[in-house]
């Protein structure tokens, strides 16, 4: 545990020696203060629905749809930068277990998301001067946003694993999520209810929804542990596939 | 316990090709054990099977005793890998990459500083251990790859090709390095150049498109594979009949005569040595000598008589 906390460390310290993490939080925070201020902006004009409807609800859905395409480009590197530098063989021989350079990976880009995503705590403050005090929902909307991020990451962490290039793992991982988000479409086009209830539940937007809505079931969270779970389970078996006889 | 790492008909397959063919050789403790063999005859696959980076398809693989299966991370604990290409983060200080690798090795805190100063000594990295790895150049690179083999202070050390690419100055303050490191550690030392291996190793195992062709003691190596005793006289002087009658003594033989500067160099390539022979000959006869020394074979004449010699090394495929 302590090893990968050094690993973690090591992570932090190269995202944020890296132009790229500042580039997306700028645009990330810029499109987020963009769209708060124009949904503040229309709330004026809307004479039905509370604060929470007309501003937050869709804030969280677009930051949700906006991590969609930030976190391939920050899981990118994860493992092919080790693999073009040689240096995953060093993580490899080291005490870290496959399992912990994994985790270490993936909290790391967590981190870092969590970091960006710490930016836009300043929009429910601004609305707390106008007596905003809804905070539930607030709080289970960044509950959703901190699951749906981990799903993205740990999708974005297995494509980095099985190539050696950014490009294709950023726009693999940018596939396999828009493919979970469109399953939510897709329920649309079939007649059979149990199907179409079962497409929505695979993707990540229909849980994500809930928990916008305050709704905290727990088979949304178990829907997110099974879709890490998998997919870290996928990274593990890609990098032990190195010791296949 | 002296043998240090001992590998039994070890072969590994990849698609379509067969890397490592029934590898077998040791290491003992306290060698320098060369590795040699031309690009691509499977040098790295071993290493990397050694290391537990890679499974072997069949065979196997003890290090200090013990097998290589039973061992989890403890492993690392005893051996130091400098791969062909040092792993390194390029946008990582020198003394913060060391005391990260040295971190996630297992060291404490106490124990990272006292093996961190002390790498950073021996391996002459006290000036640029503030600078970032990618201003670095290829030489103190290849340093820094040593001191992250060596931070966690391993019985074994497994060295790949560590000379590859550096100018003549950078290898040898390898070379060097290499030596003083030999009093404390093991050393497994692959490369393809030949008189370096000769100069620093004790033993030499050589491998050819994944068989290993020979591992004996350097002057064992030398002697086995040896094209022949070449014995080359100069004398004072010399008469043509005196050729079948050296010829006669020495039994099968090849014996070259040129005149040159006044003087007659003969060159005698025999399958013995014939020098108390010759001498007695030149004495005999009163033929004036000038000189008379044998060439002792280095790796290079052995190791081409061993490339030209494809008889069981031919390409494995399934």
């Amino acid at each position: 545990m302590k090893t990968m906390i050094f690993l973690v460390k090591k992570e932090l310290k190269d995202f944020f020696a890296s132009p790229l993490i500042y580039i997306l939080g700028g645009l990330f925070s810029l499109m987020m203060g963009w769209l708060f201020f124009n949904y503040l902006v229309n709330a004026q004009n809307l004479t039905q629905g509370s604060l929470t409807q007309k501003i937050l609800l869709p804030f969280f859905g677009n930051a949700n749809f906006i991590f969609l395409f930030l976190t391939p480009l920050i899981t990118m590197r994860a493992f092919t930068d080790e693999k073009k530098q040689g240096t995953l063989a060093l993580l490899v021989m080291s005490n870290l277990t496959d399992f912990q350079i994994i985790m270490g990976k993936v909290i790391s880009s967590f981190l870092v998301c969590l970091f960006m995503v710490s930016t836009t705590l300043i929009f429910p403050l601004i609305l707390s001067f106008s007596g905003y005090s809804d905070w539930g929902i607030v709080f289970t909307s960044y509950l959703g946003i901190v699951f749906s991020i981990l799903c993205y990451i740990s999708v974005g962490v297995f494509c980095s694993s099985i190539t050696e290039n950014h490009i294709v793992a950023s726009l693999l991982s940018f596939s396999i999520l828009l493919g979970t988000m469109l399953l939510v479409l897709s329920v649309n086009a079939t007649n059979n209810p149990l199907l179409g209830e079962m497409m929505a539940y695979m993707s990540v937007p229909y849980h994500f929804e809930s928990f916008l809505r305050g709704a905290l079931v727990n088979y949304h969270f178990i829907y997110y542990a099974c879709f890490i779970g998998f997919f870290i389970y996928l990274t593990h078996r890609a990098l032990g596939s190195r010791r296949w006889s | 316990m002296n043998t240090v790492l001992s590998l039994y008909n070890v072969s590994k397959i990849y698609p379509g090709t067969q890397a490592l063919s029934e590898a077998s050789f040791c290491v003992q403790k306290g060698e320098v054990h060369g590795f040699l063999g031309p690009n691509g005859a499977g040098k790295t696959t071993t290493f990397n099977l050694i290391s537990g980076y890679l499974r072997p398809s069949s065979g196997n693989i003890e290090i200090l005793g013990k097998d290589l299966k039973s061992y989890g991370k403890e492993l690392y604990h005893n051996i130091g890998i400098l791969p062909e290409i040092p792993p390194l983060y390029p946008h990582m200080v020198v003394r913060d990459y060391l005391n990260f690798v040295a971190s996630i090795r297992g060291l404490n805190t106490k124990l990272r500083k006292q093996r961190l100063s002390y790498v950073l000594e021996k391996c002459g990295l006290g000036d640029v251990s503030h600078r970032l790895i990618k201003n670095l150049s290829k030489g103190y690179k290849q340093r820094v790859g040593m001191a992250q083999a060596l931070v966690h202070n391993p019985e074994f050390l497994i060295l790949d090709e560590p000379t590859a690419g550096l100018d003549p100055i950078a290898i040898m303050e390898v070379r060097k390095l290499i030596q003083e490191l030999k009093k404390d550690h093991t050393i497994l030392f692959s490369s393809h150049q030949l008189h370096e291996v000769e100069q620093i190793c004790s033993h030499i195992t050589i491998i050819q498109k994944g068989r290993i062709v020979s591992s004996e003691t350097l002057e064992k190596t030398k002697r086995i594979k040896s094209v022949g005793h070449n014995l080359k006289v100069e004398l004072a002087h010399w008469e043509d009949h005196y050729l079948n009658s050296l010829k006669s003594i020495l039994g099968s033989c090849e014996i070259l005569c040129e005149q040159k500067q006044g003087s007659t160099f003969l060159n005698i390539i025999s399958d013995r040595d014939c020098r108390s022979l010759v001498s007695n000959f030149v004495i005999t006869n009163n033929l004036g000598l000038l000189g008379l020394s044998e060439d002792t074979p280095n790796l290079e004449d052995v190791f081409g008589k061993m490339a030209q010699n494809e008889n069981g090394f031919q390409e494995q495929s399934i």
